[in-house]
């Protein structure tokens, strides 16, 4: 089945997914994760994808990133065709156009707050990694923390480290998985008032996955995950 | 990929590396690396001084750096070459002639030294038979002659009196007492008397056909030696052979030749432990590297790119580790050299930083050797992961893993030892080790198991955890097998060593010889010796004669085939001198049976029957059955070979070539030789004994005797010392092993404390873990150890092999108890950690 649920506005569409599936293996016997899910994105849209655990929606999540390939279907992100591009040209479009927020925030414990976010950018070897670093701290608010380890700041101090590392290198897209997952209520909440705050401010289309209904209704559009099928949100 | 990118990649690296560094993952690889570069630098620095010191005093041995035999004078052209290169030289000339001294005659052996003999260590000589003796670094004048005691005794002169040499007349100068180059052939009984080498044709004694042999000796710097060397070794001509340390003194070579193979076993061991520490560092670190690895190809990176990243990071560690451990290795040779002050000689030159260099090379190969296989892993991770933490990359095959790190392993010890016995007895024993590894530990584990039931339920978890871990757990057994393995065989060599150094010259060696008994006095003379409580050996029967032809081919045929390749020859002067021929009832106590069969296996017979040393029997190609003809008295008879023996060259007990069945060479003139102890405070007894046997020449070996000593003394010295530097490295090793097992220890130990396990539950778990982790460690050890030793003894070291029982015995507990601790102390923090803090953290 499935919908092809579109935008309202008249923005270019950064990224459109065509009957995408992906079936893996599970003990000789295949196993259908996602069954043709088609969507489109367009620029500085905000996409919730809502649902259960297990529905599908970070595997969908992964592919529209680029980070995985679908078995079948297609995904044009931006003017890329994701799955005629080999894994290292996958790496190039996401060096360019695209930044990840995670659910368990995916810190490198050895690297300090600052180091963190300055990790893209060095990737790309901008200019002025470290002033750029500082700023995009500064601008979560941890700017007294950029020296702190990640097992010395709280769950949404990680994680806004995590946003600003997001944020540093200026994406076309931002894929966000679960970004408050791991939060109490009145963090996530802060979090959620943070990344939308970026979001505006920088023109990023974003496009993240959670099932805290909070989280999806701030989105300009959400989306329905249930057992690999994608629908509109009621 | 370009030059910028290039640049800007590297700088990546560094600056990870900078935060790797303080996050203390690479800590492991580094000690690791450093405490190889560290033993290796320090073994070169130290190996190459204590190497150049022994040299330096074999030269001492042997009159020179380099020295050319030659039966006829030696070209100038060698002596304008060494001038060029700024080395020093001298000529000798050795022949047998008679002097004469108003009535009285004696043959005497001649030596001719010319202006700067001796190069290197100073003569001893003396104003008067009973004068203090002292140092002379030149020979005798023109006209003049030292001479040995001996000779004045038996011609009856003193200093100042005149002999006659030929036709020319000396007047005798200085007793010689000390002549530090004198061949090592301690039978040869005859007094010496020098002269100088302008007084030669004067003499008129060197006619065609005369027995001559010419010294050309040098001495210089090592490098310039060796050009010199090269130089002559272009030029030999038939005759001409290089005598070499090796060549010269068997007791002294035979110790060398011990230590060097004993000191590169230990750098190779050295190595081999740095190299599996090495690789256990990587696989730690790249573990850790797995989610840095995700989230930089979620950034963007390519496959290639983060491979590049890694190399740029081992590159510059390697840089780092080799140029540190450079540095700590010329410091700890200095610590070292200090320490074996008293026993090495003054002033040897310092090494050149050549290791510094090798050291460097060496943490390159090694890290990208070792950690490669492990960081390639890093290449493969799936972008993925950011999303999926359960999704790790493909391991590097297994077999081509291990086909890479063996055939490195091989090449490396090819570079380094250069020895094809030492490397296969060694990749022999490790690859022994590791299937033995695998093999033993699925049993054991089980075995384990089956044990545990009946043990505490603690215990029942430490001996699970061992089986449950199965890669991690083998990974360590390998790790720490090998480490037991490289110090059980540095150990069990370095001991047998050094005691078949000991026992090879003990306390009451033989210190004189005494030739030429008369059959008549042969029971006198050792009735003398008795009675004088003097230790002797029994009384060996001589017959001089010459080896003449071997199956009816002339013996000079033979000797030429040997100069067909000129070079370093080991030979004995057997085939053109007198040699002396003996008989015996039973093979002597320190000869052993290498073929054939001694007399009393054999059915009589009437032919001559003897048995032949292996050496000379290989020199000369001589077989069992073959049959040998000697001259001996104008008579010329043959026997055949039965036997061929291996004999103690450095016992100092009087050994022979040739022996042969008593009762053989009944017919021949013999006399008969010994040797015995004697104390300083006995020496007395020499002039007692010279009065009652006025025939007997009694040789005095007191003095090589003591040079030998101090040689064995200082090899064994730095045989020892270097033993302390593979035992650190095992030691830092066995931690290093131990740290990288830790984070899950952590998380688990953590886990367990969470869940009510008490701070004794958990010690009691750790110890039975690691006690049997260490117990199978040490069966793998003791068995790696002793399949290797097996070749070692067999083709390096010459020495007997004995099974080590002991090992089996003691080692595995031994290595269960040192691992039991060691792991106690390396987590002991899980006790004391927060469960909190460590979930968190992992």
């Amino acid at each position: 089945m499935g919908h092809s649920p579109t935008a309202q506005s008249s923005n270019p569409v950064v990224l459109q997914a065509h009957e995408v599936c992906k079936t893996v293996m599970m003990s000789a016997q295949p196993l259908h994760i996602l069954k043709s899910a088609s969507l489109q994105v367009q620029q500085a849209e905000s996409l919730a994808i809502v649902g259960a655990s297990g529905s599908g929606k970070s595997t969908l999540l992964g592919l529209l990133a680029g980070l995985d390939v679908p078995t079948s279907g297609s995904i044009q992100l931006l003017q890329h065709k994701l799955e005629k591009l080999t894994e290292d040209q996958r790496a190039q479009v996401r060096a360019q156009h695209v930044g990840f927020v995670f659910q368990s925030f995916q810190l490198l414990p050895n690297l300090t707050a600052l180091e963190n976010v300055m990790l893209p950018l060095e990737i790309v070897s901008s200019h002025d990694v470290k002033e750029r670093a500082v700023a995009m701290l500064k601008s979560v608010g941890l700017g007294e923390r950029m020296q702190h380890y990640p097992r010395q700041l709280s769950g949404g101090e990680q994680q806004r480290v995590a946003l600003a590392r997001a944020f540093v290198c200026e994406p076309d897209v931002l894929f966000a998985d679960e970004p408050t997952g791991n939060l109490d209520t009145d963090t996530g909440e802060r979090i959620i008032e943070l990344l939308f705050q970026l979001n505006h401010n920088r023109k990023t289309t974003l496009i993240l996955v959670t099932h805290d209904r909070t989280l999806a209704a701030r989105c300009d559009r959400t989306l329905l995950m249930s057992a690999g099928e994608l629908a509109a949100a009621s | 990929m370009n030059t910028t990118a290039n640049t800007s990649m590297l700088a990546l690296a560094l600056r990870m590396l900078k935060r790797d560094w303080t996050s203390g993952h690479m800590t492991v690889l580094l000690i690791a690396l450093l405490v190889a570069v560290t033993t290796h630098t320090t073994i070169s620095f130290l190996t190459t001084r204590i190497h150049n010191g022994m040299e330096a005093q074999a030269a001492s041995l042997m009159g020179g750096d380099l020295v050319v035999s030659s039966p006829r004078p030696t070209p100038d052209a060698w002596r304008e070459q060494a001038d060029k290169l700024a080395i020093r030289h001298a000529q000798t000339l050795e022949f047998s002639s008679v002097v004469f001294a108003g009535d009285n005659m004696l043959l005497s052996a001649i030596k001719a030294v010319s202006d700067h003999y001796p190069l290197h260590t100073p003569l001893k000589i003396s104003d008067g038979a009973f004068e203090p003796e002292y140092s002379s670094d030149r020979g005798p004048a023109a006209g003049t002659v030292w001479v040995e005691k001996r000779l004045m005794a038996e011609l009856n002169v003193a200093v100042g009196d005149s002999v006659d040499i030929g036709d020319a007349t000396f007047r005798v100068e200085k007793v010689l007492t000390f002549e530090p180059d004198r061949s090592g052939n301690f039978y040869s009984f005859v007094p010496r008397v020098m002269m100088h080498w302008d007084d030669v044709p004067a003499t008129q004694v060197i006619q065609p056909g005369s027995r001559l042999d010419y010294y050309a000796q040098f001495a210089g710097t090592a490098e310039s030696i060796l050009k010199l060397r090269e130089a002559i070794s272009a030029q030999l001509e038939p005759g001409h052979r290089i005598l070499t340390v090796h060549s010269q003194q068997r007791t002294v070579s035979g110790a060398l030749r011990r230590a060097e193979g004993y000191l590169r076993l230990a750098s190779l061991m050295a190595i081999l432990l740095a190299a599996v520490a090495i690789a256990m560092g990587a696989h730690y670190f790249s573990r850790q590297q797995f989610d840095t690895a995700a989230l930089l190809r979620c950034f963007g990176l390519s496959s290639r790119q983060i491979l590049q990243l890694f190399i740029w990071q081992l590159v510059s560690l390697a840089l780092l580790g080799g140029l540190l451990g450079g540095a700590l290795g010329w410091i700890f040779h200095f610590v070292a050299i200090a320490m074996l002050a008293s026993l090495l000689p003054a002033n040897i030159p310092l090494p050149s930083l050549l290791p510094i260099a090798t050291g460097c090379l060496l943490a390159l190969v090694l890290l990208l050797g070792f950690a490669l296989p492990a960081l390639t892993q890093l290449q493969r991770t799936p972008p993925l992961r950011v999303l999926r933490r359960d999704l790790t990359p493909a391991p590097l095959s297994r077999q081509i893993s291990y086909a890479f790190t063996l055939g490195l392993v091989t090449l490396l010890m090819a570079w380094y030892v250069k020895d094809i016995v030492l490397i296969v007895a060694i990749v022999g024993g490790v690859l022994g080790a590791a299937l033995l590894t695998f093999a033993l530990s699925a049993i054991f584990m089980r075995l384990l198991n089956v044990l545990g039931k009946t043990s505490p339920v603690s215990v029942q978890a430490g001996l699970r955890n061992v089986s449950r871990r199965g890669v991690s757990t083998r990974i360590q057994l390998l790790g720490f097998g090998l480490t037991g393995m490289a110090m059980l065989m540095v150990i069990l060599v370095r001991t047998e060593l050094i005691s078949t150094w000991q026992n090879q010259l003990p306390e009451q060696a033989p210190n004189h010889f005494a030739l030429n008994v008369l059959p008549d006095d042969a029971p006198r003379f050792e009735s003398f010796l008795q009675q004088n409580q003097v230790v002797s050996q029994p009384l060996y029967p001589v017959i001089r004669g010459r080896l003449t032809h071997i199956n009816q081919q002339a013996v000079q045929q033979a000797a030429s085939k040997e100069d067909n390749d000129p070079g370093e020859r080991d030979a004995p002067e057997a085939l053109n001198r007198e040699l002396n021929l003996s008989f015996a009832p039973d093979l002597p106590s320190d000869n052993r049976l290498l073929a054939g069969q001694w007399w009393n296996e054999m059915p009589a017979s009437d032919e001559r029957l003897l048995s032949i040393e292996e050496r000379l029997a290989e020199r000369l190609q001589v077989k069992l059955g073959d049959e040998l003809s000697f001259f001996v008295a104008n008579q010329t008879f043959s026997a055949r070979v039965v036997s061929i023996r291996s004999v103690k060259w450095e016992s100092f007990q009087p050994n022979f070539y040739m022996l042969f069945r008593p009762g053989d060479l009944d017919d021949l003139p013999t006399t008969y030789l010994t040797s015995f102890h004697m104390d300083a405070s006995q020496k007395g007894l020499l002039k007692a004994l010279a009065q009652q046997f006025p025939a007997v020449s009694v040789l005095e070996v007191d003095a090589i005797l003591a040079r030998v000593k101090g040689i064995l003394a200082q090899v064994s010295a730095a045989v020892e010392f270097i033993l302390l530097f593979v035992l650190a490295a095992g030691l830092t090793i066995t931690i290093a092993t131990l740290i990288t097992t830790m984070p899950e220890r952590f998380r688990e130990g953590a886990l367990m404390r969470t869940l009510g396990a008490t701070s004794r539950q958990l010690r009691l778990q750790q110890w039975s873990e690691f006690f049997a982790i260490g117990l199978l460690a040490g069966l793998v050890a003791s068995a790696g150890a002793e399949l290797a030793r097996i070749a070692l003894y067999w083709k390096i070291f010459d020495l007997s092999y004995t099974p080590a029982l002991w090992i089996w015995i003691i080692v595995p507990p031994l290595m269960g108890l040192l691992i039991g601790i060691a792991g106690h102390w390396s987590s002991r923090k899980i006790l004391g950690q927060s469960p909190l803090i460590v979930l968190r953290d992992t």
